[in-house]
């Protein structure tokens, strides 16, 4: 599933519906988000639908560009890119994606991060079965795509799930294979900017900030561990949770701003962004 | 339009795979609804020399969602291929015959939320068929006919039109496969003893599909192998002075999945039994016109689809030569 979390609010956005039908438009607290999702290159990325200050809602355009999903916003009918972030036909041609910072990860953690977390309903109007994934086995054969892709990279196999941020142009991806079965932080760097990933295999999950508490300054973060949402502390004592807020210390109800980042196949970081380099690559 | 010509050859057009609006999905549409041509292809046998000519209009609507054999309750979502089949055969000796089918299509694909529909519409010179076939035994002479065919769908048809993007179109709306493919045919039939009007007859149809090697420009696409059984009773009736040749018929259809680079497309496949009951009209000894409903009855798909809901050909007959005074009374739809 796909969890967001806005103020006091927490949200669960099953893959067994988003695997149906790929955009959900919401209202969370004040947020209005579009949880979009790509089942053909598993990325599930939060983005603002409130564009120069309309709100709107997004659709599926039924167009596919390097085996990614592209919404378009009922507004104006412009055509965006999920991976690229941007719009790529219309009227809006060229405005980028605000994105929300999401968690997605098993039912399980999430239920043990927000346990008081609401859940979007199987009730939604339509007949589906949503038990049923209906692609078959594309997400496990790493040798099966459906659409052909403009570049190829076999240093993972291709539905190896990573974390992709997306920094100014520059893009660096982490796998799983960098963290354990306990909650692990790494302190980074990305195109001049600090950021900090926090993850953990077993829990299945990884998330990403920029290294800004809001007032300039760098934190030298660490892993905290058993103590769901709290996944991090830093050298002056903050406790942060898994959406980027501190929950306690001098810093309380302070937000890290969400790297634009997300979890997806790794085929698709590979097609959209070929010069992206790999956390932990020398 | 610079960065969309640079991503079209990454960019496909996938209302067939899961398009929603804010809640609505969708299913990869079927094999069912392209451009029957393997159910079409033969005529009866028919003397030498003779030959034989149809012009026949197609119409398959399909508005029906499918997971498995459930029905799911969903009007957003509509598709009709509109065929226009020209068949003509011509019997060489008493023991062979050649029969070649052509086909023109028209396909329209529309999906409706809320107030705004999103239409997709092709057209196009489609596939096409030639069958030799060996007569074994002509109904005329010994009461009952058995036919064999075999032959070649030669890929005539575009598998690589765009949309309005110019961004191709996924398999399922372009008028050709792209490949080419082995038809085998067997038809049977046999008169009543007591009623010679009263023929019953079948018919199994085969195909082996070859591959469609330049799909989307670098992937490989093939439709499912399939085969279909018809089973069917007819006869002859007058009515004033016109003559009429009522019909009822099934058909049974399997198909594998669709295949991309090898691999099994989910959605794809499955099996459907129809109910056809149809009607000639005998306008002269050598001319019919007919009218084929054709019902389903049950269907199997795989995976989630959308199925055919309504089909109906409406045709006319005519042929060339020597008439057959106990020609066969089941249509061969």
């Amino acid at each position: 599933m796909i969890g967001f979390v806005h103020g006091d609010e927490a949200r669960a956005y099953p893959h067994d519906i988003l695997d149906w039908h790929e955009i959900i438009n919401d209202r969370v607290g004040d947020a209005n988000i579009s949880v979009t999702y790509c089942p053909l290159t598993g990325t599930g990325i939060g983005w603002n639908r409130e564009i120069d200050g309309k709100v709107t809602t997004f659709g599926v355009s039924g167009l596919l560009y390097n085996s990614n999903l592209i919404p378009y916003d009922r507004n104006t009918g412009s055509n965006w890119s999920q991976i690229r972030l941007d719009c790529v036909n219309g009227e809006l041609r060229g405005k980028e994606v605000e994105v929300f910072p999401l968690v997605e990860t098993t039912w399980l953690t999430w239920k043990e991060m927000y346990p008081s977390t609401s859940v979007v309903s199987r009730n939604t109007g339509h007949n589906r079965s949503y038990g049923r994934y209906p692609y078959g086995n594309y997400r496990t054969d790493h040798d099966y795509l459906i659409f052909p892709v403009a570049n190829e990279d076999d240093r993972f196999q291709s539905k190896e799930r990573v974390l992709g941020i997306v920094q100014s142009g520059s893009v660096r991806v982490y796998s799983f294979a960098g963290f354990g079965d306990k909650v692990t932080v790494i302190n980074d760097e990305l195109n001049g900017r600090d950021v900090v990933v926090a993850g953990n295999k077993e829990d299945n999950f990884m998330v990403s900030y920029i290294n800004d508490p809001g007032d300039g300054s760098t934190l030298s973060f660490s892993a905290v561990q058993e103590q769901y949402p709290v996944v991090m502390t830093d050298g002056e004592g903050n406790m942060w949770d898994v959406s980027g807020r501190a929950v306690a210390g001098p810093r309380k109800d302070a937000r890290l701003s969400p790297a634009p980042s997300f979890m997806g196949y790794w085929f698709s970081f590979a097609a959209f962004y070929p010069d992206l380099t790999i956390y932990g690559d020398s | 339009m610079g960065y969309l010509n640079y991503i079209l050859k990454y960019m496909v057009v996938t209302l067939g795979i899961l398009v929603s609006g804010q809640l609505p999905g969708y299913s990869q549409t079927c094999c069912s609804g392209g451009v029957p041509l393997s159910g079409n292809i033969g005529f009866e046998g028919a003397a030498r020399g003779t030959l034989q000519m149809e012009l026949s209009y197609d119409l398959n609507y399909l508005a029906t969602l499918k997971t498995g054999s459930e029905i799911y309750e969903d009007g957003a979502r509509q598709r009709i291929t509109h065929s226009l089949l020209v068949k003509a055969g011509y019997s060489i000796n008493h023991w062979f015959a050649i029969d070649a089918l052509f086909s023109y299509v028209f396909q329209g694909r529309k999906i409706t939320f809320d107030d705004q529909i999103n239409q997709v519409d092709t057209r196009g010179l489609g596939d096409a068929v030639l069958m030799a076939k060996f007569i074994l035994s002509n109904v005329s002479e010994t009461g009952s006919e058995l036919q064999l065919g075999i032959g070649p769908k030669l890929p005539l048809g575009r598998s690589d039109l765009t949309n309005d993007f110019d961004i191709t179109l996924n398999a399922d709306m372009q008028p050709g496969s792209g490949s080419w493919d082995l038809i085998s045919w067997a038809y049977y039939a046999r008169q009543f003893v007591k009623r010679p009007t009263t023929v019953a007859s079948a018919r199994i149809v085969g195909r082996l599909n070859g591959k469609n090697r330049e799909y989307l420009g670098t992937q490989t696409y093939s439709f499912g192998n399939s085969v279909q059984v018809y089973l069917g009773i007819g006869d002859k009736v007058v009515w004033g002075n016109m003559i009429f040749s009522p019909s009822l018929s099934l058909r049974y259809r399997y198909a594998d999945g669709d295949q991309i680079n090898g691999q099994i497309l989910d959605n794809t496949g499955g099996q459907w039994i129809n109910f056809l009951p149809a009607v000639s009209w005998h306008l002269r000894p050598n001319s019919i016109l007919h009218f084929v409903p054709e019902l389903p009855l049950y269907s199997d798909v795989g995976g989630t689809q959308l199925t055919p809901t309504f089909r109906m050909q409406v045709g006319f007959y005519h042929s060339f030569g020597r008439i057959s005074k106990n020609k066969s009374n089941t249509y061969q739809l």
